[in-house]
């Protein structure tokens, strides 16, 4: 017994069996990120298929994901709604999974894709500090939904380039820019994965006959384009109308054009690769700020930040901030209020093509039950 | 893929160059260092993070 503790590899062998035993707990945490949490369809629910039956190139990946279908058995149109382009952004894929949960439709179809891209919900930014996960304390329980990075794993799309060539155009980015699923439209059917999402997009988009498709974002209250709807020349009508209507209720939101010449963004390709009325919309979020302090769930959902206030005392945002935050509560109502008013105007506009959702609530109503009401 | 399979010899490589140096090293300190050095290797190579 003696001679063995004296031996001089048994240090050496503890101190890999504790790197084992640590790199085991971290590996369950990873794997753990990739686990889907279930979401609950309506009753309206038609079918769910994979986003692969639009290019089977994305079969067997981790870029493949649902897409859900509700379809009234009426005629309309076709309306897609795409959380999760960036899972950092918890407004746009918690608008996408309330409307999963709670639709109910009389006219026309609602296509969902609440995890478009899907590999990025499996890992986190690195250096940003941002929690796993969110908790809804909703009214089955506890409920917890992942909370990613913008950009695919690089488990999955791997090594970027160092400049990023945007397919078609050429354009020039970042490298990183490479794995952005807001980057990588029109896509093709075999590029790397994020391009091949972006590909069964346009062709479901296509294939599907889509007429309105929203796109859900968020940014930071520093960025110039927040609380904004973007859309590209063939939605201005619709999106201006819807803005004005939206103006009324006092629910601001500042319309931008979808630019010309900046290329591979979900509206821009969206217009010249599709018929499809492309919509992106923007709330303000401080987890997406340069300005914020500590990044944890508090944040994500009360929207509280000390920074913040002060940043907005000096005028250096660009929308209002006070004490009370912008809670994703909030941050959920605008977006759930923007995609019901220019649904509601472009079926006005194309009453041949009048799609009906139903069971949304409306933005007060929505505040009033609380984000915890609907999930 | 040509890529990913160079990527993770270099990655098996430098894993197995750490484990020499865990038995190899005088001090515990290092020898322990070397052994939490290893951990984001192994997690890489086996495409886990």
């Amino acid at each position: 017994m003696t001679n063995l503790l004296k031996n001089k590899n048994i240090f050496p062998i503890l101190s890999l069996l504790v790197a084992a035993v640590i790199g085991t707990i971290a590996a369950n945490q990873f794997l753990f990120m990739r686990k889907e949490q279930p979401l609950h369809p309506s009753p309206a629910l038609s079918k769910i298929e994979k986003l692969s039956v639009y290019n089977p190139n994305l079969t067997g990946t981790h870029g493949d994901t649902d897409v859900y279908f509700f379809d009234s058995g009426n005629p309309g149109g076709t309306v897609l709604i795409l959380g999760g382009t960036h899972p950092n952004e918890p407004a746009g894929f918690m608008t996408a999974y309330l409307f999963l949960e709670n639709c109910e439709l009389s006219a026309g179809r609602l296509l969902i894709i609440p995890r478009a891209n899907a590999s990025a919900f499996t890992h986190n930014d690195p250096m940003e500090g941002q929690p796993q996960f969110i908790t809804i304390d909703g009214k089955n329980g506890k409920r917890q939904f992942r909370f990613g990075s913008r950009i695919t794993n690089p488990i999955d799309q791997w090594p970027d380039p160092e400049i990023y060539l945007h397919y078609p155009s050429g354009q020039k980015l970042a490298g990183n820019e490479t794995r952005n699923l807001n980057r990588s439209y029109p896509g093709k059917p075999n590029g790397s994965l994020t391009v091949r999402v972006a590909y069964a997009i346009v062709n479901l988009i296509n294939t599907e006959h889509v007429d309105v498709a929203f796109d859900l974002h968020e940014a930071a209250p520093e960025y110039p384009v927040v609380n904004a709807i973007v859309a590209s020349e063939r939605s201005q009508d619709i999106a201006s109308e819807a803005a004005m209507m939206l103006e009324f209720e006092g629910i601001r939101y500042s319309l931008e054009p979808s630019p010309y010449n900046f290329h591979g963004l979900s509206h821009r390709e969206w217009q010249d690769e599709t018929r499809t009325f492309p919509i992106l919309l923007e709330t303000a979020n401080p987890v997406q700020g340069r300005l914020r302090g500590r990044s944890d769930e508090a944040l994500i959902i009360t929207g509280k930040d000390k920074m913040y206030l002060r940043a907005a005392a000096l005028g250096e945002l660009h929308v209002p901030f006070d004490e009370n935050g912008i809670p994703l509560e909030m941050r959920v109502a605008r977006h759930v209020a923007a995609v019901q008013k220019i649904i509601a105007t472009f079926s006005e506009y194309h009453p041949e093509s009048a799609i009906e959702v139903n069971g949304i609530p409306a933005y007060e109503e929505f505040l009033e039950n609380g984000l915890q009401n609907y999930f | 893929m040509i890529l990913k399979i160079i990527y993770q010899l270099i990655l098996l490589f430098i894993s197995l160059l750490l484990v020499y140096d865990v038995f190899k090293e005088k001090t515990r300190m290092l020898q322990l260092t070397a052994a939490l050095a290893l951990i984001p290797f192994i997690l890489r190579l086996l495409m886990i993070k």
